[in-house]
């Protein structure tokens, strides 16, 4: 069925499930839902924590863009061919989807945004990374304490992921 | 094509430049008091609102105006309205945000905390008025400059 033309399933709920947008969000952008976000796309592996190249790249993420609010970051496709954003909004989450589903209805956009909150997983680490890195900007420092952080919220954003995926496949209304 | 006034609250002074590009409000005088009041959107924002586009109508040249409240994060906020837009196929020359905090008197400041933040709304409402039309000039200033944009991109489309 789904090598046939898309517009076959036009209004048809299983069609429109993976036409949907996942943006996860939270405070910044590049920590715990740049994680969800790559958990989401299979980027990071399920089950165990990934090479350890793959979490400094993270880190010289978060070290160079995490003051980069607002900028929604594509992640990539997941297997349903769901594009997957991060964005950081510092505390305006919900003035931000307020205005991005409004915008959608003032252009006719119509597409299905999924919004999937990270903050909860994000702890108090980043706000002292990103404060301290000004004056403290030594990696030796900071690399290990990112990584400490990585694997202990790794395994709780994967269940989270897990979770959101399984409302998106339940064809949750947006 | 779409233009966004947008201020911190979206009630005083988004309001007042669109109303001014509307021609609601005139560009050659300072309004009385009750002009500013009788425009349906002036001090109405809520809170819970803020981030919402609101309406207000169609200027001469066919753009679409609007306002917005985007508390003290427009830097985050017109990022990601201009991300979105961009990942769903929506040129973003049809889109101008423009920035309706002029410089502004405190007191107008003053009273539009105090009618939207603590609901005093007959004495936040007059202060606001008040030091709106103290720095009217500046608006006329900025929808001028504005409508000169606007009409400079209608030739270069």
């Amino acid at each position: 069925l789904k090598q046939l033309p898309g517009w076959l399933f036009w209004g048809n709920k299983e069609y429109r499930e993976e036409s949907v947008k996942v943006v996860y969000y939270s405070y910044w952008g590049t920590y715990a839902a740049y994680l969800m976000a790559s958990l989401h796309v299979k980027a990071y592996p399920g089950g165990r924590l990934p090479d350890r190249s793959l979490i400094e790249r993270q880190y010289a993420l978060c070290r160079r863009y995490d003051i980069q609010f607002g900028n929604m970051l594509f992640i990539g496709l997941d297997e349903c061919l769901r594009e997957v954003y991060s964005i950081g909004c510092k505390r305006h989450s919900a003035m931000v989807i307020r205005a991005q589903e409004h915008f959608d209805s003032i252009f006719g956009i119509n597409e299905e945004v999924y919004y999937a909150d990270a903050s909860g997983q994000e702890g108090h680490f980043p706000k002292l990374m990103s404060s301290l890195t000004g004056i403290i900007g030594s990696d030796a420092i900071w690399m290990p304490l990112f990584k400490r952080w990585f694997r202990s919220a790794y395994m709780i954003c994967e269940s989270r992921v897990e979770k959101h995926k399984s409302v998106i496949k339940g064809g949750v209304s947006f | 094509l779409k233009l966004f006034y947008h201020c911190y609250g979206g009630a005083h002074t988004s309001v007042t430049c669109a109303s001014i590009h509307l021609n609601y409000l005139p560009s050659d005088r300072i309004p009385r008091p009750e002009e500013f009041l009788a425009i349906p959107f002036y001090d109405k924002m809520d809170n819970d609102k803020l981030g919402t586009p609101i309406y207000v109508g169609r200027d001469e040249c066919g753009w679409d105006v609007y306002i917005m409240g985007m508390k003290n994060a427009k830097n985050m906020l017109i990022p990601a309205i201009k991300g979105f837009l961009n990942i769903c196929g929506i040129p973003l020359r049809d889109v101008l945000f423009v920035n309706a905090l002029v410089e502004l008197h405190p007191i107008t400041s003053i009273g539009g905390f105090t009618s939207r933040k603590l609901g005093g709304i007959f004495i936040g409402r007059p202060m606001t008025v008040w030091g709106i039309r103290r720095s009217y000039p500046k608006f006329v200033d900025l929808v001028s400059r504005v409508k000169e944009d606007l009409a400079k991109r209608s030739v270069y489309f």
